[in-house]
Formats: C-alpha cells, structure tokens, sequence
C-alpha cells in the first residue's frame, strides 16, 4: 500500500506531466514514467511496466476523448498500422522476462537519440509532384489546424516503413511499459508524409490500443498494482486536460522541436540508466 | 470534407463517458471505501476496455458505410486484442 503524502503526490505528479506532454505530443508518458516509478518510487521492473501501460491507454483515451472530435487523428492510418504494433505487443509481453533489460534500454536510448536529431532537423520540402501523386489513397487525411487558421491535406507514403516501425514499437510496448509513440510519430512524420499534428493525434489514437494489448496480460499475472496505478491515472487525466487544451494553438514545428527535445532528454536518461542499472 | 464525423461523436461520447467512469471508480477506491481495492481494480479494468471499445465502434461504422477494406482491418486488430485478454485470463 501508498504510504505517505511524497509518494502519493510525487505518482500523481509523475502522471500529470505524462497527462501534459501525451497530450501535445501524442505519446502514452511511458517512456520516462516507467523509469520514475521503478528509480524514484522503487517499484519492481514489472509493477512499473503494468503502471506505464495503464497510464499510456489512460494519456491515449483521456485525450481522445477531447480530439477526436477535432478529426486530427487519422484513424483509418491508425487501424492498418494497429495490424502490426498489436501483433508486435502480443510478442513483446509474452518475451518480458527473457531479454535482458538494461541491454534493451540501452538499445532504446540509442534510438531515441539518433531520432531526437533527425527529428529537430525536421524533413526535406517535398516536391509537387510527389505531394500530389500522394494525396488520393483511401489512407489520405484532411483537418483543420487552429494555429494556422486553415485545413491542412496531406497524403500517406511508404506505408511498409511504418508497418515496420509499428511492429518494432509494439514489441518495445509490450516489453517496456511504453506505448510506442515515441517512434510512431517521428516515423510518421518523416517517412509517411503525416504532418506533426496529424502525427501525433494519430500516435495518440493508436497507443492506447497497443498498451491494451498487453496490459491484460500484465493484469493477469497480477503485475497492476491498484492503488499506486490509479493515483498515476488520475494525475493523467488531470495532465491531459491541460494538454489539450493548450496544445491546440502550438504550430506544428513548435511541436517537432519539443518533441526532439524531449527525445533527446529521454535518450540520455535511458542510456545513464543502460550504464549504471 | 472528413470522412469519418458521425463515428467520432459516438467515440467521443463513448470515451468521455468511460474514461469518466473509470476516474470516478479509481478516486472512489482510494479514498477509503472498505472495498477500495476492488473499486480500484473495477476502474483500471474499465479504462483497459476503453481502446478495444473504440476499435469495435470503428468497426462497426465502418461496416455501416460498407467500407468493407477498414472493417476487416479493425475486425482483425480486436480479435488480436481479444487474444490478449485471453492470454491474460489463462493465468
């Protein structure tokens, strides 16, 4: 059980600023909750995976259930990118347990900063030809963007990267607690032509999904702590409010640049904690 | 202009609803019902449900509109999820 107030504040506040950066950014709050709540709030490895998980699907459907109305999600890219990230997850909870930790967080770390700086660097301006040669497949999106003032239409590429990608994140998901976003959206931006927002509306749609597929399987070897996992979720809700309501306005390379920035924060704590256990 | 609207509004209410409830369940349990674990755990397997409701309503729209392409899609990504549940059921 909780004991004292450090603690339960420190859980919710860990799930607040997850809530926050979730909701702007389209990740699940994984990737630096699981670490907090195993090196700050000593939970076992396995607790704090279950805890990330229910907090991604938290982040995932608290803020959808603010944006979805906004059509920036684009959920059929979503569904068929889902088909692997699910399969992937399925594989990685089932394999928790057998790979080596550390050496995955390592490799995780590395990523993440290789990433971080493709990311800040942002992508090429694409030609008209390619731009217009994309934007009439079934998985084609359009919104309208608030800081711009206007709708924005895009076309969705190189969809077996991003099937690739998903299958990767999903195991990663299923293995670390995370929901994957954090590669989802880069590799959506980048390859598959979605833009940021659009990105990590999307991402935000589908990490919900994957953290579910293995959280049952985490509850069922009664990994989920109750008490400390819903003093996190509340502190999502609470943190997801606030992000979506503030992260409406932000343009879309404010959102890329912060989103490298926080990759690049994330990298160096991952490989820290690769290094020293 | 956007293909998808009316299936949002459903998910959107779906999701306020059920995220709401959950909260609701998980803030109930800890603040000290003598059955505080088993709100607690009625709210986190609640919220769990959330992703899975939305994929079936997807799927159910888009039956509806017979885009049979995406049906399948979602179909196949549920089954997928229900292949979770089981597998965490079996312990």
């Amino acid at each position: 059980m909780i004991q004292g107030w450090a603690l339960l504040s420190g859980l919710a506040a860990s799930g607040a600023l997850a809530g926050i950066l979730g909701a702007i950014l389209g990740i699940g709050g994984g990737v630096f909750l699981v670490p907090a709540l195993v090196l700050a709030f000593g939970l076992p490895m396995k607790a704090a995976v279950a805890t990330g998980l229910v907090a991604v699907i938290a982040t995932s459907s608290a803020v959808a259930s603010v944006n979805v109305e906004r059509g920036v999600a684009n959920m059929r890219l979503g569904m068929v990118l889902e088909l692997a990230t699910v399969a992937g997850a399925l594989l990685g909870a089932s394999l928790a347990g057998i790979i080596d930790a550390r050496l995955l967080t390592g490799l995780f770390g590395l990523m993440l900063g290789a990433v971080s700086v493709i990311l800040w660097r942002g992508r090429a301006p694409e030609s008209p030809a390619l731009a217009a040669e994309a934007a009439s497949g079934p998985l084609d999106g359009e919104y309208f963007d608030p800081a711009i003032g206007r709708a924005v239409s895009y076309g969705v590429r190189r969809l077996p990267v991003g099937l690739g990608v998903s299958l990767g994140a999903g195991a990663l998901s299923g293995l670390l607690g995370i929901g994957g976003g954090v590669f989802k959206v880069p590799a959506l931006h980048l390859f598959c032509g979605v833009p940021m927002k659009a990105a990590a509306a999307t991402s935000n749609f589908m990490i919900g999904v994957t953290a579910s597929a293995s959280a049952f399987l985490y509850y069922g070897r009664g990994e989920v702590l109750p008490a400390e996992t819903s003093v996190v979720v509340l502190g999502v809700l609470a943190g997801s409010a606030l992000g979506s309501h503030a992260g409406a306005r932000l343009k879309d390379h404010s959102v890329r640049r912060a989103f490298a920035l926080l990759l690049l924060v994330l990298s160096a704590q991952m490989l820290r904690q690769a290094f020293h256990g | 202009m956007d293909k998808d609207e009316e299936i949002r509004q459903v998910i959107h209410r779906v999701l306020l609803y059920g995220v709401g409830a959950s909260g609701a369940l998980m803030a109930a349990g800890l603040l000290g019902s003598p059955d505080g674990d088993n709100w607690m755990r009625a709210g986190i397997l609640l919220l769990m449900a959330t992703p899975a409701a939305r994929v079936a309503l997807l799927a159910a729209g888009y039956a509806r509109r017979r885009r049979w392409g995406f049906f399948w899609v979602s179909a196949l990504v549920l089954v997928l999820l229900g292949a979770g549940v089981l597998m965490g059921v079996r312990h």
